[in-house]
């Protein structure tokens, strides 16, 4: 059971490692695969807008 | 096994490395924190892996068009000067060839923490650091956590042989201080199954701080559960949640656990805090009386030096990061440590200041936020503890550079569009003809 920890510590570092190399050459501010990071809120894309009434205005 | 997977693993990365001095960066903090050679249990331990990881990473560093120098920030020049002082002081320690060997594991700490610092430059790249830096402990954390849970939190959790975190309480400190850094991953992180698997890990985490014994970790725990309840939005949430891991945890401990605990409020007839009182005078009077130097690293715990003071007494570690620097480097390497640590908290709290409210920098305000709670384990923990030149501190405060570089960066880039925008008319009045 050790064993196996140990060995996914060490498959969880280098996967990091690959996320990085993927990821540093990206624009800035852009991250994907497994470690991405969450959009700023500003940017985020939004849902479908609900229907209201107003729309029909 | 674990031998022969490591090496090969480590040695196949080099040529990464040699294109990528960044992936050198990281995996030289995951051998210094995780030190996964002395887990291996065999040859692995006679190899130099993390020289040969840094000496990889420096030379790529040189030929590539990385930054060669962090960014000329106060916290830079404390580092230099506060190394500068112990090179210095440690060609007066009472015992060079033992003090000098601790002084050479401790220059490559602030060396790494100043790399970090000059190459780190984007989000990519501190965000990586904060995971190797909490995969790394998470390691000892979650297997602790399992271990305390398993054995009913009969033994305590002890760390890797030969390390800065060998001993339960050193292990202990450790943790806590990676648990505000685990946070802001979780706050940060996209895969909700990853958030959710970081805040099971820390769950585990905490307990293994519980299942240490270390009563300085505990006091520690405290520390960061009242500063987080500062720094969330969702207070009733947070206080529910540290409720819902807290109690059942302290439930579960045995008998022995809560008569340790106890011991904190009657700290008169504690045999292992009047240790600690006898080690932190002993670094005291050593300081006073070679002012304004130190006797070196790790001098003051030398039985000639210590039973000078204290004869018949057992020589102590001095148990608190202000007196070991303290005994160690004097009145003046205490007061730059300070500044350096002061500096550390003034800098997060600008970044906090300057980021605040704007949606864009919401990941530099979170990851300030937590590096400062992570601080504040380290500084109320460390206070009954000798880890003073240790890894997460350094990284905590070298991570504080290139952050605030970043705020300063897109916050005047934003003001100037704003205010380009307002001379152009867009903002303030209505742009379009009536």
């Amino acid at each position: 059971m050790n064993s196996i920890w140990y060995g996914l510590a060490m498959v969880a570092i280098f996967v990091l490692v690959h996320w990085f190399v993927t990821n540093d050459s990206l624009p800035d501010g852009e991250t994907k695969g497994i470690f991405a990071m969450k959009l700023p809120r500003a940017v985020r894309p939004k849902g479908r807008p609900k229907f209201s009434l107003r729309d029909t205005e | 096994m674990r031998d022969i997977a490591l090496v090969a693993v480590l040695f196949g990365s080099l040529p990464v490395i040699l294109r990528y001095p960044y992936a050198g960066i990281l995996i030289w903090t995951w051998i210094s924190i995780a030190v996964p050679h002395m887990e291996a249990w065999g040859f692995s331990r006679s190899i130099p892996l993390n020289l040969i990881i840094a000496a990889t990473t420096i030379i790529a560093w040189f030929a590539s068009k990385d930054r060669k120098l962090p960014p000329p920030h106060f916290i830079y020049w404390t580092f230099i000067i506060f190394l500068a002082w112990m090179t210095f002081n440690s060609f007066f320690a009472f015992k060079p060839s033992w003090s000098w060997q601790f002084w050479d594991r401790s220059w490559k700490t602030i060396f790494l923490g100043l790399f970090v610092a000059a190459m780190a430059t984007n989000k990519v790249r501190l965000h990586a650091l904060m995971w190797v830096i909490v995969i790394s402990l998470f390691y000892y954390g979650v297997k602790g956590g399992v271990f305390t849970l398993q054995t009913g939190g009969h033994y305590h959790v002890v760390g890797p042989p030969s390390s800065f975190i060998e001993d339960n309480n050193s292990l202990a400190l450790a943790l806590l201080m990676v648990l505000p850094l685990a946070n802001y991953l979780r706050l940060q992180t996209r895969h909700r199954w990853l958030a959710i698997g970081t805040l099971f890990a820390m769950a585990l985490t905490v307990v293994s701080v519980v299942g240490s014994y270390s009563r300085g970790a505990l006091l520690g725990l405290v520390a960061i559960a009242v500063a987080g309840i500062f720094r969330t939005r969702h207070r009733f949430l947070y206080l529910a949640l540290l409720a819902l891991v807290a109690i059942p945890v302290f439930n579960f401990m045995p008998e022995s656990f809560h008569e340790r605990v106890q011991t904190i409020s009657d700290v008169s007839t504690d045999a292992s805090f009047q240790g600690r009182v006898d080690a932190w005078q002993v670094a005291f009077y050593v300081a006073r009386d070679h002012f304004p130097l130190g006797v070196g690293f790790y001098g003051p715990q030398l039985k000639e030096i210590f039973n000078t003071y204290l004869p018949g007494v057992t020589a102590h570690a001095a148990h608190s990061i202000y007196f070991q620097v303290l005994g160690e480097h004097g009145f003046i390497g205490l007061i730059i440590y300070l500044v350096l640590i002061a500096g550390a908290f003034v800098t997060s709290a600008r970044i906090r200041k300057l980021s605040r409210g704007n949606p864009e920098l919401e990941w530099i305000y979170q990851m300030a936020s937590m590096i400062q709670i992570s601080l504040i384990a380290f500084c109320v923990g460390g206070a009954a503890l000798s880890l003073a030149y240790y890894d997460v501190f350094i990284l905590d405060v070298a991570l504080l550079m290139p952050l605030l570089t970043l705020a300063r960066a897109t916050a005047t880039a934003k003001k100037k569009v704003a205010s380009g925008a307002a001379a152009s008319g867009l903002i303030g009045e209505n742009p379009l003809p009536a």
